[in-house]
């Protein structure tokens, strides 16, 4: 069985790109064939300008496991200097490079735990610190937010935007698909290892979204009815407001209200939210599955 | 060399506690468990100057070897088999670092090679094991009150079939390790291994007997024999790591056999984490 079809992509330098899909859909796999951890059976992979080798990864390239678990009888600063000895940091800077990493995740506090004594949230930080520990060019991050409370999941995304913003770019695994639309530049949204989608955020949740037009007063029901023959264009009421497709109809809409003496008060572009689109787009797949599974 | 500092960290920051409390064992508690020096020679843990002296280049025989030391540490830890479960607990643990999934995935993208990250660890592991045995010698000496003139080096010999023992001990550890990703299991095997060569072994040497010089041609004795010549032969060797110091010749073919067995298990080991998918 092929865990991943024809999937093809370039990452340019200092973009958030995010991986979406349904448990299963071949995101992980995909990250761990571009990090030499497992073999492709077929295709070709670069990664920062260097053919993938299965057992060699480049040092400059930053991996969170999703599911973290170093041994839990370490602490969190001895992993963390282990992690860093192995990326061939000088043994005299061991200590310093800890400390710095462990508090740019804020896990400066419990960072002298030991792992087993830490909470999900907790370990969470610390494998996203050993992540950073090389500088990497390159960051890939399998549900970097898992297990992590509301303040914990804003510094993450400030600490994304913070590396994107330094040049780092960062490859985003997540089943939290407001977390991705908020940080990402672009998404691919992979099903059963095809890509179903791909594009940027932007462009992927404004297909479907139209555009919003609410007047003052609301458009009566005998107005509503006159317009659809008037303008020739179709737009739909939701709530009290009117939606168009797309902006030439919203303009055409706009004109057709002003004859009849609606204020226009509020004209806002409406769009899709990205679970939105890819329950909807699984759905078109096939993939009959709720909501909570993508 | 940073795969070799990350398992010195790694073995410091699990071990070192232990081989203190060991030091400290033996530094005070082998003089309390029967040293004397009298006229005739030394007696630690009932053996006596016979069997600790060995033969100088001036002909003499005189002196404390301190490979009598090495068996004597053993006894007074447990047993020579608490050694190697010990050494197979340690280094299976260690291995795991670098196979467990969640763990091992921060160490095999850092850029080493995984032949260079594990290869590495296992020499590092295998090494410290005999400076571990050596410094035990030594800091028998310290408790004994033994003035190092009066000690022979031959028991540096020792320290040469330990590294076979453990050679294939950490090798089987190793392997059991890499296909299984779990510790308990690869100790529990790993020590079912030494037991199985321990039987063996003894069979062996039973059969070699002139008691038993009678059933060399059944089928059993040559089960025995090519069970012997695969398996590491660690009851054998430890035998002779006490009777080599001295002046016994060293066992070559169990040397030879062990050696091959450790390296097969080795070989096989870091092919599989070569090419294996994490």
């Amino acid at each position: 069985m092929e865990a991943l079809q024809g999937v093809s992509l370039e990452v340019s330098e200092g973009e958030i790109f995010g991986l979406v899909g349904p448990n299963g859909a071949g995101k992980t796999t995909f990250v761990k064939v571009l990090l030499g951890l497992i073999r492709a059976t077929g295709g070709r992979a670069q990664l920062l300008g260097s053919e993938v080798r299965v057992g060699v990864c480049p040092p400059s390239v930053g991996y969170l496991p999703e599911n973290i678990a170093p041994p839990g009888r370490f602490t969190g600063r001895f992993f963390l200097r282990l992690v860093a000895l192995a990326s061939g940091v000088e043994f005299g800077d061991l200590r310093s490079v800890a400390e710095e990493v462990a508090e740019a995740v804020g896990a400066g506090r419990f960072v002298g735990r030991k792992i087993s004594h830490m909470s999900r949230g907790m370990l969470q930080r610390v494998g996203l610190a050993a992540a950073l520990i090389a500088k990497p060019k390159i960051l890939f991050l399998d549900e970097p937010t898992a297990g992590l409370d509301p303040v914990a999941r804003k510094n993450v995304r400030d600490l994304l935007l913070k590396l994107k913003h330094s040049g780092v770019t960062v490859f985003l695994n997540s089943h939290i698909l407001s977390e991705l639309e908020r940080v990402c530049d672009r998404v691919m949204l992979l099903h059963r290892g095809r890509v179903l989608a791909e594009g940027k955020v932007e462009e992927l949740t404004r297909g479907m979204g139209g555009v919003s037009v609410r007047t003052e007063p609301a458009v009566s029901e005998d107005d509503f009815e006159a317009l659809r023959t008037e303008v020739g264009v179709s737009f739909v009421r939701r709530e009290d407001a009117l939606v168009a497709d797309g902006v030439e109809e919203a303009n055409r809409l706009i004109d057709g209200l002003r004859k009849r003496g609606y204020l226009i008060k509020e004209v806002v572009r409406r769009r899709e939210r990205l679970e939105d689109v890819v329950v909807r787009l699984l759905s078109e797949a096939g993939d009959g599955r709720r909501s909570d599974d993508s | 060399m940073g795969a070799v500092l990350m398992t010195l960290n790694e073995l410091r920051y699990g071990v070192l506690k232990w081989f203190l409390l060991a030091v400290l064992v033996v530094v005070f508690v082998v003089p309390l468990l029967g040293f004397s020096k009298d006229e005739g020679g030394y007696t630690i843990l009932g053996f006596r100057e016979s069997h600790l002296s060995v033969r100088t280049s001036e002909g003499r025989i005189s002196g404390l070897n301190l490979g009598m030391l090495y068996p004597g540490v053993c006894v007074s830890l447990g047993c020579s088999f608490m050694v190697l479960v010990l050494v197979s607990w340690v280094s299976a643990r260690v291995f795991v670092t670098l196979l467990a999934p969640g763990s091992a995935e921060f160490f095999l993208t850092r850029g080493t090679g995984r032949l260079a990250l594990m290869g590495w660890r296992f020499a590092v592991v295998l090494l410290c094991a005999c400076f571990y045995v050596f410094l035990m010698g030594m800091a028998a000496v310290c408790g004994t009150d033994i003035s190092l003139n009066e000690v022979s080096f031959a028991f540096l010999k020792s320290v040469f079939l330990c590294f076979f023992i453990y050679l294939s001990v950490m090798g089987a550890t190793l392997l059991i390790a890499v296909m299984s990703r779990r510790t308990g299991l690869s100790v529990g095997l790993g020590v079912a291994l030494i037991l199985a060569s321990i039987i063996f072994d003894a069979a062996y040497q039973a059969m070699q007997s002139d008691f038993l010089r009678g059933q060399r041609e059944s089928a059993a004795y040559k089960v025995v024999a090519v069970v012997y010549a695969v398996l590491p032969n660690v009851a054998t060797l430890n035998n002779a790591a006490i009777s080599c110091c001295g002046g016994a010749p060293l066992p070559w073919y169990e040397i030879g056999t062990t050696a091959a067995f450790g390296v097969a298990t080795v070989a096989a080991a870091l092919a599989i984490f070569r090419f294996r998918d994490m």
